[in-house]
């Protein structure tokens, strides 16, 4: 099958994967390291066929060690490349924490020394995949001074956030979402472009309430944005695309015009982005606001895998339909 | 099927309500274009309203004594006349749906659990996003609804920190928000509630100059006392909720008495008579006019006008012409009051109290510094007229800045009238009687002679017009008067 590119309707990871391997093309520091993603073509395939087009010094596979993945990627950033490590899995970039937080994170602010390099890190359920398969582990870095954190919910940002996470100079934890993965199709445009980092993207204008979500949840919030409009309350979604630095001057803009807010996410309701969010509009929009702030996220639990149960912990279109229906009629 | 619906029509362009009269139609009657169908008071005349297409009748939404917002539905007419005429109600209740399928499907797909391929799992079906088919906000056609308000106020209800500021910005007072009607969460008032609220309330608001009748000057005088607060929109006002409820009559049982409500004007009368009162502390300065010159010339003159220009060259038309110089030479005079400013005008607009059947109305004659004296008569017949058949337009009974009013019409020689708000001053012409004057001639003699003697009485604002003041404009319209002379005044 013939490489897809810029100007066709490409699936989300097919996104990524153009994006990658442009960047690849464009500048010869650029390489890639992780778990398969060389002769096997990355657990996901986003890195198929990378090996044969690039070598394998700049697709390289690595042992089983996050903390190492991590570890050579800031060395090689220190040295002048720029490394992009995938985490098979987001929620094993527990592994590399030590790494990730007090290396990369800091490695500027303590030494003067920039590291740029980005994490990519399929994150997110709804695929069945259990508590070690399904975790959306965003929060532990968004608190984390010194990183940048990024999740497209498109085809559209994920090549343009991909691409601006390469060339941005701190390290920028990517996180890109499985259950979007094959799901979501868009045609890109003909032209190079990249998304910047810290802009929040408003993915469907309304007038009675404001949705802030990202990743997965966007789709599930336009779904039930739909359904409402249907009964005549038009809600306003806000696609974060970049959760570390928050765009706050998009997520107020659309509060004060609504007055009503409600957060989604897909990870766990304590300490999620929903807390941050709210706290944000409370502070800067409390004059704005018409009902009290609402969040759907996960229940406080461990991913279940049964099936049901997962159905039950993770926010869908539903739950979110109760909650924008409560709001609406506040 | 082809409805038409008729609308409270706009009767004049300050005017934003109008009260329903009386329907000469009912449902299911024929009516033709242009047939007068309704009346329709505003604060100021009473209309009669054709019907703006020919049809059947098919539903009545106001009834009698119900004021509406122009622009408000008040009937719908059928056109089609071999159509059927039952009113139908249509109801679009929006109703919640029921919840759609979730797009999280239960269902386990059995070709794999390997967390390898997870992606592949679920049961979604592919979503195309495409950008650009972003929800582009629908204009609405927005049909301004009347004010409503609650009869009585709501005690205790949440107020969201948005209407809180939103009615802080807008002048709100916690009266007024109480009374408005709630749409939320146990009839909580959200923000399109208030909006919409607004949004009514400034429509009706929108006046481009002030009026004399109903209009209260901006910003608006503190209440007379802790009285309940007027419902917006409504009739009542200041003799709606007295001040001073022992002072309402009472009778007993076996009193002869009758009960007989005001009519719309005139309840509008009384209560801009009580604001004007409150609101300007009332001073009277009078005056004698020797207007034997005025009366003699009328005698030979009237006739040969009247024939010539088929109007009356009246008294009161030499009088507005003499205001008009006076008021130029005592620009305060010309004026209003707004807070601590004095507005004074330099537009010339005469009010001339017009008694009606049952009502006082005052038509305007507009720029009257730029009338003759004949160019002012015609004005007055003109509007005099309209006044009495009832086809004067809202425009026409608006925008005055000064006010004259013929006491002696029924042959009093004076009377103190209360000022036309938001006017400053309003002029009371007394009578016109022969009296016995000691005139002076030539030579310095005095003697006594029979001459044509008025009264002129000026009622004015005493928060702005000081006794010097009206001593001097009374003075300069009496010698203005006394110097007149009619024959060079190109008549």
């Amino acid at each position: 099958m013939a490489e897809k590119g810029r100007g066709e309707v490409v699936t989300y990871i097919e996104a990524i994967t153009i994006g990658l391997r442009e960047e690849m093309e464009r500048d010869e520091r650029v390489w890639l390291l992780g778990e398969d993603i060389g002769v096997y073509g990355g657990a996901f395939k986003v890195t198929k066929g990378f090996i044969d087009k690039f070598g394998e010094k700049r697709v390289l596979d690595t042992p089983l060690s996050e903390s190492a993945i991590v570890g050579v990627a800031i060395g090689s950033a220190l040295n002048g490349m720029i490394p992009v490590a995938e985490m098979q899995f987001a929620d094993f970039i527990s592994s590399g924490f030590n790494q990730i937080v007090n290396q990369a994170a800091k490695m500027h602010y303590r030494y003067g020394a920039p590291v740029p390099m980005v994490i990519r890190a399929p994150t997110g359920g709804g695929v069945h995949g259990g508590p070690f398969h399904s975790q959306n582990p965003e929060m532990w870095f968004v608190k984390t001074p010194g990183l940048k954190v990024v999740e497209p919910s498109t085809p559209y940002d994920a090549y343009g956030l991909i691409k601006a996470a390469i060339r941005d100079p701190n390290p920028v934890i990517y996180f890109e979402h499985k259950y979007l993965y094959r799901r979501i199709k868009e045609k890109l445009p003909e032209e190079e472009y990249i998304v910047e980092i810290g802009k929040a993207d408003v993915k469907r204008e309304g007038t009675d309430i404001t949705v802030v979500t990202y990743g997965s949840m966007v789709h599930f919030s336009l779904e039930a944005a739909d359904i409402l409009s249907k009964e005549g309350v038009e809600v306003e979604i806000v696609d974060l695309r970049t959760l570390l630095p928050i765009d706050k001057e998009t997520i107020l803009k659309s509060v004060r015009k609504t007055g009503k807010l409600c957060i989604v996410h897909e990870d766990t309701l304590t300490a999620g982005m929903g807390g941050e969010i709210a706290a944000i509009v409370a502070e800067y929009a409390f004059d704005a606001l018409d009902a009290p702030i609402k969040r759907v996220a996960a229940l406080d639990t461990p991913v279940p895998y049964a099936p049901a149960l997962e159905a039950f912990f993770s926010p869908d279109t539903k739950k979110i339909l109760v909650a924008l229906r409560e709001l609406a009629a506040f | 099927m082809a409805k038409v619906d008729m609308i409270m029509p706009q009767l004049g362009e300050s005017i934003t309500e109008g009260t329903i009269v009386k329907w000469h139609v009912k449902v299911g009657d024929k009516v033709e274009r242009d047939k007068t169908i309704l009346e329709v008071a505003t604060d100021k005349a009473t209309l009669e309203v054709p019907a703006p297409a020919s049809g059947i009748i098919t539903e009545i939404l106001a009834n009698p004594d119900q004021t509406v917002a122009i622009n408000t539905v008040i009937a719908r007419i059928e056109t089609d006349i071999s159509a059927t005429t039952t009113p139908k109600e249509e109801e679009k209740v929006a109703r919640p749906k029921d919840f759609p399928e979730p797009v999280h499907t239960e269902q386990v797909d059995a070709r794999s659990t390997s967390p390898h391929d997870g992606s592949d799992r679920g049961g979604i079906v592919t979503r195309e996003f495409s950008r650009g088919t972003k929800f582009t906000e629908e204009v609405k056609t927005q049909v301004q609804a009347p004010i409503q308000t609650l009869e009585q106020p709501v005690e205790k209800r949440f107020y969201s920190p948005v209407v809180m500021k939103m009615a802080t910005e807008h002048g709100i007072s916690m009266e007024e928000l109480s009374r408005i009607p709630g749409t939320g969460l146990d009839g909580r008032v959200s923000k399109k509630d208030l909006e919409r609220y607004l949004a009514a309330k400034s429509s009706q608001s929108k006046r481009p100059e002030p009026t004399p009748i109903s209009q209260t000057p901006t910003p608006p005088p503190p209440p007379p006392t802790p009285a309940p607060s007027v419902p917006v929109g409504e009739v009542s006002g200041y003799i709606m909720v007295p001040m001073y409820p022992q002072y309402q009559a009472t009778w007993k049982e076996g009193d002869r008495i009758e009960v007989q409500p005001m009519e719309y004007i005139r309840r509008k009368i009384a209560e801009h008579m009580v604001y004007s009162k409150h609101i300007a502390p009332h001073v009277y300065s009078n005056i004698e006019v020797d207007m034997t010159k005025i009366v003699k010339w009328r005698e030979t003159n009237k006739e040969r006008i009247k024939e010539r220009e088929g109007v009356n060259v009246t008294p009161t038309a030499f009088i507005a012409f003499a205001a008009v110089a006076a008021l130029k030479e005592h620009p305060w005079m010309n004026a209003s009051v707004r807070g601590t400013d004095v507005i004074v005008r330099k537009d010339y607009h005469i009010g001339i109290a017009t008694a009606t059947e049952k009502d006082l109305i005052v038509p305007v004659i507009k720029n009257a510094d730029q009338l003759s004296v004949l160019g002012i008569a015609k004005q007055i017949a003109t509007l005099a007229a309209k006044a009495r058949n009832k086809t004067i337009t809202p425009e026409e009974l608006q925008g005055g800045t000064f006010t004259i009013t013929n006491a002696g019409i029924f042959g009093n020689i004076w009377g103190a009238p209360i000022i036309n708000q938001p006017q400053v001053a309003i002029l009371s012409t007394g009578a016109i009687v022969k009296r016995p004057w000691v005139v002076t001639d030539v030579h310095g003699e005095d003697a006594i002679a029979i001459r044509h003697i008025m009264q002129l009485t000026l009622s004015y604002d005493h928060r702005i017009v000081d006794g010097m003041l009206a001593g001097k404009f009374l003075s300069f319209l009496k010698r203005t008067l006394e110097t007149l002379k009619p024959d060079e005044l190109g008549m």
